[in-house]
């Protein structure tokens, strides 16, 4: 951070880069000039770099083969080829798809734009904690459903979905399963070898990676076209030159996450929604199936006004996702959930990290409590 | 030595250049001296590529073989 007295609470946005992970990288941009596709020497060099991180992310993901892990610009890029390149290509097949309500705009857009191609989706709601409703989704398939997607942790409220259950039900229905894994990776367990997912989306620096960085996990044998066009890299599925840094600095961030990086964050998150719901504030989501970093809280006030306010003291959090946070919409996550009018209105994100302080934690509270009751921090 | 039994295997059929020649050299890198790797590649591009890269990182070629199916069995020292 520039200002190191800023507490920087928005994690779920963007984080700060793993040391390790800059180390990666710079060794790449100093030392190495090839491209990955070249066949001389320099470009064989590059080629094995990005093969390298490719084999670390698809090893911690328990992916059967590296193969199976395409490199894209990030989250967004992965949701929208993963649904356009799948319906496109077996067009033949069917005409419809099921996405949760509460997807990242990445997938409810592409479902649009599929919906202009002549396909029909159906959305699934969720329950008041944000777990999709798997009777209401169980009910949605029928003939002709390609592809059901539903993230598998909410971006807004952290609410985690059990992937083992919606992946069979697509599967028993004859569907392919795809999960917006962005926010849970690194943070969830996630082995591909052993659940029903057919598709998994990522991104690097939601875990302490560098930006315009992803990945599409693509289960073996599972057919999908291109949206653009170009050249042979990733197999054909994503043109582009390989942006070898990024990968570099993906795999070594999500090597760098341990186990107690995530029970300290739980730790902390827990202590925040205890004194929260001490001081009365509403917290928003399932509480057992949660993010190990995320707390979203409702007070009776702006939630916006808040976020200005406590930005000013240096202290950043966010109101829904970064995506929509400068539209002045209400958030669909937390509408979808049922909440009323004042609790969407009222509503802010902490998203913490593995470096997040308890004493970061205390200056947050103490600023929002004075915001709740003065209108000031 | 070319009738040794490899130690590793690597089909790399339908892998692009140079991400083939650049996984069997990552390979080799973990095999300890005298294994031989043997590897699959398809013909054109890669039979005029693939056996180039390796011996620029200097790992000995020891048979280079078309097989009935038209592509490529290369076995190399590690």
């Amino acid at each position: 951070m520039s200002n190191p007295a800023s507490i920087y609470l928005d994690n779920a946005s963007t984080t700060a880069l793993e040391p390790k992970a800059l180390s990666a990288m710079e060794s790449q941009w100093r030392e190495k000039v090839g491209n990955a596709s070249s066949i001389h020497a320099a470009g064989v060099g590059a080629a094995m770099e990005l093969e390298k991180a490719r084999a670390a992310i698809a090893g911690k993901i328990g992916a059967a083969s590296a193969d199976e892990l395409l490199f894209t610009a990030g989250g967004s890029e992965s949701n929208s080829l993963a649904l356009l390149g799948y319906c496109r290509a077996h067009r033949g097949r069917g005409n419809h798809l099921i996405v949760s309500a509460v997807e990242h705009p990445s997938v409810l857009e592409t479902a649009k734009q599929l919906g202009r191609e002549g396909f029909e989706f159906s959305v699934c709601g969720v329950d008041s904690l944000g777990r999709v409703n798997e009777r209401e989704f169980s009910s949605l398939f029928r003939k002709g459903t390609l592809l059901a997607s539903v993230m598998h942790a909410n971006n807004e409220v952290g609410t985690v979905n059990d992937l083992k259950e919606l992946g069979s039900i697509t599967h028993e229905h004859g569907a392919v399963f795809h999960t917006d894994a962005v926010q849970s990776l690194g943070k969830e367990a996630l082995n591909m070898s052993e659940l029903p997912v057919d598709f998994a989306s990522f991104s690097a620096h939601k875990l302490h990676g560098p930006r315009g960085i992803g990945a599409l996990y693509i289960r073996a044998g599972t057919v999908i076209e291109p949206v653009t066009y170009g050249g042979g890299h990733e197999r054909g599925l994503r043109p582009g030159t390989s942006n070898v840094e990024g990968a570099a600095g993906f795999a070594s961030a999500l090597g760098a996450i341990s186990e107690s990086d995530l029970a300290r964050m739980r730790e902390l998150r827990d202590g925040l929604i205890r004194r929260l719901k001490a001081e009365g504030f509403r917290v928003n989501g399932c509480i057992e199936r949660r993010l190990c970093n995320n707390v979203n809280l409702s007070f009776q006030g702006n939630g916006k006004k808040a976020l200005f306010a406590l930005s000013k003291r240096g202290i950043f959090v966010s109101t829904g996702s970064a995506c929509q946070s400068n539209k002045n919409t209400p958030s669909h996550v937390l509408v979808a959930m049922g909440l009323g009018a004042q609790e969407v209105h009222g509503s802010l994100r902490v998203s913490l990290s593995k470096w997040t302080k308890a004493s970061e934690l205390d200056v947050f509270l103490e600023a929002l409590l004075h915001f709740a009751r003065d209108g000031q921090t | 030595m070319t009738e040794q039994t490899p130690d590793e295997i690597m089909d790399l059929r339908g892998v692009p250049c140079p991400v083939n020649a650049a996984r069997a050299i990552m390979q080799l890198a973990l095999m300890s001296e005298g294994e031989v790797l043997e590897i699959l590649i398809d013909d054109g591009e890669p039979i005029e590529n693939v056996p180039a890269s390796v011996e620029s990182a200097n790992y000995q070629i020891l048979l280079q073989e078309q097989q009935s199916g038209g592509y490529w069995l290369l076995r190399i020292a590690a």
